[in-house]
């Protein structure tokens, strides 16, 4: 992946990840309740490192000479850390809730 | 001169009273009915839009008025139930479809291809209509409840009590197809908004300069574009169970009630965001004008904008935390719903400390930023407390969600709404509203929507349902009901003020000179009211504040052909000029597109063969507009 790419990940991936995590959180508690194993919460949980590893991965490139690239790269990087928090709110609440409660 | 001789003639080869003379021939919209019908004027449709949504607004007042009578004793006969359901559902249809979301963009049909300094809006034939469509939905409305065919069934048509199984008539049919006429007029506006913000803009203004407004009317734009389908489709299926016998909400043949509440708060949720964010553009402006110095935190209001349209697409299983579905679910609704409160909160903060900074002038347009600012933080406190699931299944369905969304709506929408028709209303017309007058509307409305709405908290508490036409007097809510009642109609009065101030101003304010308030965005550039050109030569922009920098000399690009509608086309990021594109010309066409259109909708109400036969006046209409002329502008 260029550098010219990676500028929009922090746009891209977080977001996405919480819509993933989002839909998935309606389908896997039906499953979660007929199993001892909690997808809802590894899915949550795998979502939530690869939005925190594209975190990583966004800032270095914050450094570019044109100042709107750098623009893109930072609001990308604000937008990535409120969608990481959304996602750990998520994942907290998989630890709290019996996926059978209704 | 022939149009021969004119060709090629550009801005650079002119002075200034000369180029005005020009693009003035060019530009201007041809006086009588006929100029007035076709018409692409992105500023006359805009004031169009914003007058035709503002009489939407007292009308739908005047149907909150009519319930606060009803409502203001025990067992009152007032309204029967029957009308009753017809004016609360019309009240909140009204006041969502065809206020809310049309005026926000109205707003900025107006104001985008200004603050981007361009000519006009990108496609401006559909721009035209647009506002047809949007017209023609709002007197289907209305004329269906003056003759007592009013839908029936809320603002949110919830199946089945809006299926054919409960909803004998054609009532809950206007609603949905009301929603196609609104929906249609909302994703054209949207989709002109994000080609003009995206590739209009003005030389140099890159995206680390564009004006708040015009970044969250962007944001907004989007959200239009990916949360409206979801309606669209909703209502259109309820019509196909109602007058073909499908079954998409039917669970006797394998149909699912609750996919009708999924599609429509998929869109209603995100709506409230449509409505809000347009709002927090108009604060940033406000804010920034009247303290004196920028916004502080560009970077992170641009990062909440965004952000929080985004949130706001995944929010809308909390409006069914009722519904049965699994809790854990539930509990990433309510996950998301407390995230969003952290852009919301930076907003905020960066909005506080701009003023903290700043040297404030409280006028008007500022005195309803600080009554937002107030009233949205109430609302937006009483929305963490029911996105929480235990105390919304509570408080569900009762006056206390009422009282919240309308401090959310009214205070996060309507307060920056009149704020700021008080700001541009010099650019709107060329004159001043009263600032005397102005004080009076603030003061009145800011102290009866209070008035009006906190007790509806208390009531919500008490137990008191929503969408009740009467109440016994046993019940504990007679005194509070008699209070809201009488706080509505200083609420009233103030809106009443408010109209009697823009009618006088428009007519006989103090004149306005181009930049009244030392602003530092492009649309304080022109004259006030703008020419219908916009800008003579389109401005150069080297900072987020262009007229802070240069206030008596804005550097300009010129090399636009004068004799036909151009405009300047440049890149997404950097604003580098790509291309000089012609502008649509004026044409009646979207008009007989758009009667043509509402014949078909409206009479697919009562057979599905209207869809067929009324789809050829369709073609005709379409194939006219746009048949070649062999001008550029058509062309283009």
């Amino acid at each position: 992946m260029t550098n010219s790419w990676l500028r929009y990940a922090g746009l891209v991936v977080p977001p996405l990840a919480w819509a993933l995590s989002t839909q998935l959180g309606q389908i896997t508690p039906y499953i979660d309740c007929r199993q001892t194993v909690s997808w809802t919460a590894a899915s949550c949980a795998a979502l939530l490192v690869a939005s925190i590893a594209g975190v990583a991965a966004l800032r270095p490139t914050s450094t570019g000479s044109v100042k709107s690239n750098r623009f893109v790269v930072d609001v990308g990087f604000l937008i990535a850390l409120a969608f990481v928090f959304a996602l750990s709110l998520q994942g907290a609440a998989t630890m709290l809730l019996d996926p059978c409660q209704r | 001169m022939t149009r021969e001789d004119d060709s090629e003639l550009r801005d650079t080869a002119l002075e200034a009273t000369e180029l005005d003379r020009r693009l003035t021939a060019t530009w201007a919209t041809p006086p009588g009915l006929w100029g007035a019908l076709s018409t692409v004027d992105h500023k006359i449709i805009g004031r169009r839009y914003i007058t035709t949504a503002v009489v939407f607004l007292a009308l739908g007042g005047l149907l909150s008025l009519l319930m606060r009578l009803q409502l203001a004793q025990p067992e009152a006969r007032f309204i029967g139930p029957d009308r009753y359901n017809q004016i609360f559902s019309i009240h909140g249809t009204n006041m969502m479809f065809l206020f809310a979301v049309p005026v926000m963009q109205a707003m900025a049909v107006y104001l985008v291809p200004l603050m981007v300094g361009t000519r006009s809006i990108a496609f401006p034939r559909l721009n035209a209509f647009s506002y047809w469509m949007y017209l023609a939905g709002g007197l289907l409305l209305w004329i269906a409840f003056m003759l007592d065919a009013g839908p029936d069934v809320g603002w949110f048509a919830y199946v089945p009590l809006s299926g054919p199984e409960y909803a004998a008539g054609k009532r809950a049919d206007i609603w949905a197809q009301m929603i196609t006429f609104t929906e249609v007029s909302a994703l054209a506006v949207a989709v002109e908004i994000v080609v003009t913000v995206f590739k209009q803009r003005a030389p140099g203004m890159s995206l680390d300069r564009i004006p708040l407004f015009v970044w969250s009317m962007l944001v907004t734009s989007f959200l239009v574009i990916l949360a409206m389908p979801a309606i669209m489709i909703a209502s259109t299926a309820l019509i196909l169970d109602r007058l073909v016998e499908t079954h998409f909400f039917n669970p006797a043949e394998g149909g699912d009630v609750l996919l009708w509440q999924h599609l429509f708060w998929f869109f209603g949720h995100p709506e409230v965001y449509i409505i809000f964010l347009p709002a927090v553009g108009m604060v940033s402006t406000i804010v920034a004008t009247f303290t004196r110095r920028p916004v502080f935190g560009y970077l992170g209001m641009v990062m909440a904008l965004i952000s929080t349209g985004v949130l706001a697409l995944g929010l809308w299983v909390h409006h069914m935390f009722v519904a049965g579905l699994p809790r854990l679910g539930e509990s990433f609704f309510t996950a998301s719903s407390m995230a969003i409160a952290i852009p919301a909160g930076l907003q905020i903060f960066c909005w506080l400390a701009t003023i903290w900074a700043g040297r404030p002038i409280f006028k008007t347009p500022f005195l309803f930023v600080i009554g937002f600012m107030v009233i949205f933080v109430i609302g937006g406190l009483t929305g963490v407390m029911v996105a929480s699931v235990p105390f919304d299944t509570q408080v569900h369905d009762t006056y206390f969600v009422v009282a919240h969304f309308h401090y959310v709506l009214v205070g996060g929408a309507v307060f920056p709404l009149l704020g700021a028709i008080y700001y541009w209303f010099p650019k709107f017309t060329g004159r001043m509203m009263s600032e005397t007058l102005g004080r009076w509307v603030f003061g009145l409305i800011f102290a009866g929507f209070n008035l009006t709405f906190f007790p509806m908290h208390i009531l919500g508490l008490r137990g008191m349902p929503r969408r009740i036409y009467t109440y016994q007097p046993e019940m504990p809510w007679s005194g509070l009901n008699m209070l809201i009642s009488l706080s509505a109609i200083i609420l009233a009065v103030g809106f009443l003020l408010f109209f009697i101030d823009a009618i006088r101003s428009g007519r006989s304010g103090a004149p306005a000179p181009s930049n009244p308030w030392g602003a530092s965005t492009l649309e304080w550039a022109t004259s006030s009211p703008p020419p219908p050109y916009n800008f003579a030569r389109t401005p150069v922009v080297g900072s987020l504040e262009p007229l802070s920098d240069n206030p008596d000399m804005l550097p300009v690009a010129a090399g636009l052909r004068v004799d036909c509608r151009e405009l300047l086309v440049t890149s997404v990021v950097e604003a580098i000029p790509e291309a000089r594109e012609p502008s649509s010309g004026d044409s009646i066409w979207p008009l007989w597109a758009a009667l043509a259109t509402t014949a078909t909708l409206i009479w697919s109400i009562f057979t599905p063969w209207a869809v067929v036969w009324g789809s050829i006046p369709v073609a005709i209409a379409l194939i006219g507009w746009f048949w070649p002329k062999g001008t550029s502008e058509d062309d283009s």
